[in-house]
């Protein structure tokens, strides 16, 4: 049923496509064989899956967010606050910053969406700012500049996630959660309505579709999945602290959602999955890395503006268009 | 405590300070204006400039004005250039052109960390002593970056007003359609309005390099300056840039005599957030929304 | 049907210190298909958008099947009936025709979350539904022969066409219709008339038509309404409006005068 088949998938041909959920799995199973070094960076990329994938569902709406770090302070700081202060569980103190940080998108979203393109960068760069400033002059909550540390790590039903290898079955099936929660978005209404109002917001409008609802709905939804990373990270890391969440980490995430590809679902998993372990191919030699950071995204900007998550390329993509 | 000297001295590095914002604001909003880019790596070019400066100064034996000069030189130069080679395909653009840009001052910084090492360096001060205005102190070294600063605003100004290119730049900056319309040849102005915009920054990393330190590290507050300058003067007004730069400069002098500077920042974030809501023109209501 | 589907009460719009609009009072009975002309600037398009939800009015009202529509946004007018074309950027160009009919239909898909985050609560679809109604408007438009190519690959005539199929999705009671003639040249133009014509006919459409272009007012619409300067000079059936004598001395000198 052509008309129904809207769905955002590559068309990739059959055998390409089992290649590339082996290769999936088998990058998913590994790091229980490796060892702990390979472990951590495992667990440091699935919750930067979950963060980034955040990001992208902001960006699928037209919008790019450059304060993305502030929320996953928000839900850091809020998850870790509600654990010490009200004695709640794990998954309490989680889902209380994932709705603290909801709150907080909700009241800034309503103002803020109305603003178009580098606007609405710039204002959430200084709500970015604003949050890092707050968090280092809250010192009697926030702990200021040392933040707060000693945090217990996860625990569900009894089972204590303290090793790295218990951690990153956690952050692996919520980071796998997350791209199952894009796709299903983007096969649904909801999702073909984020696309149609990113693409023409007006006629959007005229269709029933109320921009600003559906803008709203994306945005608090990214940053919840964002909170979500920052509660978890806060469990595996042990400590939060204002640094953490700063400028350029917000721009790391855009980095890797532009590099992965921002009108992808796999964009998210891509781009973490191939920025998040590149400190170690460098080997210490920062700037070098950096500067490969720089050129690969005007690269990607200028070659490939789907990211590599568009790497069939163009004749690809042209099929794919018509066979919507 | 004689509230009145206070209050100068901090009108006066006020001033300093506002004019400095004002360097980096202008050459912001004139990017923006003429390319439609947020430039995230207008930082870097201040870092360059201030590096620029040390150098010619240091290793070359050129006198202040005349290293601060061919600093300038060479920012518009190489600004041009990086825009033509690589920015290119971003221009008006907005939100590739400006992650292109972040890419841009990654790699500039990289490069000059690599190049120069990251400790601070200091420069030798332009002038020693010091200025007695009644019973106002201020360095020597200061009041001559204050003239040198406002030399450069004063050229800048006549170029715009009245040089020809200049007054072509302002009408692609004020109404990119229009300019065309009128057959004024924007593959020129790209990279003379970056070059030009970017230069600027290196004047001003230039002119404080003796006053503050060098290093790659530098060009992270003058960029975040640049920032809320022009967001409150409006993105393209170049009018509203260079009264908005004075303005941050004053408030924040004297905000420091009132408040504590993390709560000094905070209202300004606050601050800018609200602008960017409620009146996205910025102060003066010329610049575009 | 006493009360008119679409009824203006002095709507009045300003932008700064100019009046764009003043005092528009009008009214469309269902069945009808109205024309609302006027020479450039009259504040046709101001008109229009405020009809539509685009912009909220300075002052008056807008009432549709009875209720109050003055001031709500163009998502909701829709869902009281009111849908409208757009003269340009009127398609999802990267989309597929059937595709960009689809989206029309987006907030009418039964049991989704958008559904409930816009709030539609009448003519709601299934997705076979969706897949049925598609098809019918894109045969009810001649649009089949081009389901599957990119909306923007589309010579201009059939994205019109396909921004009123977009419109129709909607399931409008009434149809707002933004200079449909621009750009169509003269056998395009008939064929609009027809496919309009058959849209009241068949589909009971209400329609509201902003035009330049003379001679398709002039043959299609049941009445005419002209503005001049914001303000209604005149308003009667073609006939009338052709023999005013203040409606042709507004137009003395326009050159969309010479297709009447």
């Amino acid at each position: 049923m052509t008309v129904l088949s809207l769905e955002a998938g590559m068309a990739r041909p059959a055998p390409v496509q089992w290649l590339l959920w082996l290769a999936l799995a088998a990058a998913a199973v590994t790091p229980w064989f490796a060892g702990p070094f390979v472990q951590h960076l495992a667990v440091l990329t699935c919750l930067n899956v979950l963060i980034v994938n955040g990001l992208a569902l902001i960006a699928r709406c037209g919008q790019l967010s450059l304060g993305h770090a502030a929320f996953v302070a928000v839900g850091a700081y809020g998850s870790v606050l509600a654990a010490r202060h009200l004695g709640w569980g794990f998954l309490p103190s989680m889902l209380a910053g994932v709705a603290i940080t909801a709150v907080v998108a909700l009241a800034l979203g309503a103002i803020i969406l109305r603003l178009k393109g580098v606007y609405f960068v710039l204002v959430t760069f200084a709500f970015g700012e604003l949050v890092r400033l707050a968090l280092l002059d809250g010192s009697s909550w926030s702990g200021g500049a040392n933040g707060i540390a000693g945090i217990l790590p996860a625990e569900l039903a009894g089972w204590v996630f303290d090793s790295r290898a218990s951690f990153y079955g956690l952050a692996l099936a919520v980071a796998l959660g997350s791209v199952a929660l894009l796709a299903a978005v983007a096969r649904r209404p909801f999702g073909h309505a984020i696309d149609a109002v990113a693409e023409n917001p007006a006629l959007a409008e005229s269709t029933g579709l109320s921009v600003q609802r559906i803008q709203l709905c994306a945005f608090v939804g990214g940053c919840a999945l964002a909170a979500a990373g920052g509660a978890l990270q806060a469990r595996y890391v042990g400590y939060v602290s204002p640094e953490s969440f700063n400028a350029s980490i917000s721009i790391g995430f855009i980095i890797m959602l532009v590099i992965g590809g921002r009108r992808s679902v796999w964009g998210g998993l891509i781009g973490a999955m191939v920025l998040t372990p590149l400190p170690e191919l460098f080997r210490g030699a920062v700037q070098t890395q950096h500067i490969f950071y720089g050129a690969a995204l005007i690269l990607i900007l200028r070659f490939l503006p789907a990211g590599l998550a568009g790497l069939p390329g163009p004749w690809q993509a042209r099929r794919r268009k018509e066979s919507q | 405590m004689d509230w009145s000297i206070l209050l100068a001295q901090a009108t006066i590095n006020g001033l300093i300070v506002g004019l400095l914002y004002l360097l980096m604001a202008v050459g912001f909003t004139l990017v923006f204006g003429v390319m439609r880019m947020v430039n995230f790596a207008h930082g870097e070019f201040y870092m360059l400039g201030a590096f620029g400066a040390y150098y010619l100064t240091t290793q070359a034996g050129l006198t202040f004005l005349p290293a601060v000069a061919l600093t300038f030189a060479l920012a518009v130069a190489g600004g041009a250039v990086l825009e033509w080679g690589v920015l290119k395909p971003f221009r008006r653009d907005e939100l590739n052109g400006m992650i292109a840009t972040i890419g841009l001052a990654m790699i500039l910084q990289n490069l000059a960390l690599m190049s120069f090492g990251p400790d601070p360096l200091s420069m030798p001060a332009v002038a020693q002593g010091t200025a007695r205005m009644g019973k106002l102190v201020v360095p020597l070294s200061r009041v001559y970056v204050v003239l040198f600063a406002l030399l450069a605003l004063a050229l800048l100004y006549g170029f715009l007003k009245h040089s020809r290119p200049g007054r072509a730049l302002r009408a692609v900056v004020e109404d990119f359609e229009i300019a065309a319309i009128q057959g004024i040849r924007s593959r020129i102005y790209y990279p003379l309005g970056f070059g030009l915009g970017v230069g600027l920054a290196a004047v001003a990393g230039a002119l404080m390099a003796p006053l503050f330190s060098v290093s790659p590290f530098v060009g992270a507050t003058p960029l975040l300056k640049a920032f809320i300058v022009v967001i409150l003067g409006g993105l393209g007004s170049i009018p509203g840039a260079a009264v908005a730069g004075l303005a941050l400069g004053l408030a924040e002098s004297y905000g420091s005599l009132l408040f504590e500077s993390s709560t000094a920042d905070m209202l300004i974030f606050a601050i800018v957030i609200v602008m960017l809501v409620v009146r996205p023109k910025g102060l003066l209501g010329r610049g575009e929304a | 049907m006493s009360q008119p589907l679409l009824q203006v009460n002095g709507l009045s719009r300003s932008f700064g210190g100019l009046a764009a609009l003043r005092g528009l009072t009008f009214s469309v009975a269902s069945g009808e298909i109205v024309g609302l002309i006027g020479p450039n600037g009259a504040g046709k398009t101001t008109a229009f958008n405020v009809i539509s939800g685009a912009m909220p009015p300075s002052a008056g009202s807008v009432h549709f099947g009875g209720q109050d529509i003055s001031g709500a946004p163009p998502s909701r007018v829709v869902v009281h009936g009111l849908a409208r074309t757009f003269q340009s950027t009127s398609t999802y160009p990267d989309v597929t025709v059937a595709g960009n009919i689809h989206r029309g239909m987006l907030s009418r898909v039964r049991h989704s979350w958008l559904r409930r985050l816009v709030g539609r609560t009448e003519h709601l679809l299934s997705a076979d539904e969706v897949a049925r109604e598609v098809d019918r408007l894109l045969t009810l438009l001649d649009l089949q022969a081009w389901r599957e190519a990119p909306a923007g690959s589309l010579a201009y005539g059939l994205q019109k066409k396909l921004g009123i199929a977009i419109a129709l999705a909607c399931r409008p009671r009434m149809l707002l219709l933004d200079e449909p003639a621009a750009g169509l040249n003269h056998e395009e133009c008939n064929e609009l008339g027809r496919l309009l014509r058959r849209l009241r006919d068949e589909e009971g459409l209400t329609m509201l038509l902003v035009e330049h272009h003379m001679a398709l007012v002039m043959e299609l619409c049941h009445r005419i309404v002209v503005l001049v300067q914001g303000e209604k000079i005149a308003e009667g059936t073609p006939q009338a409006i052709g023999d005013n004598p203040a409606v042709i001395e507004a137009y003395l000198g326009a050159p969309d005068y010479a297709h009447a």
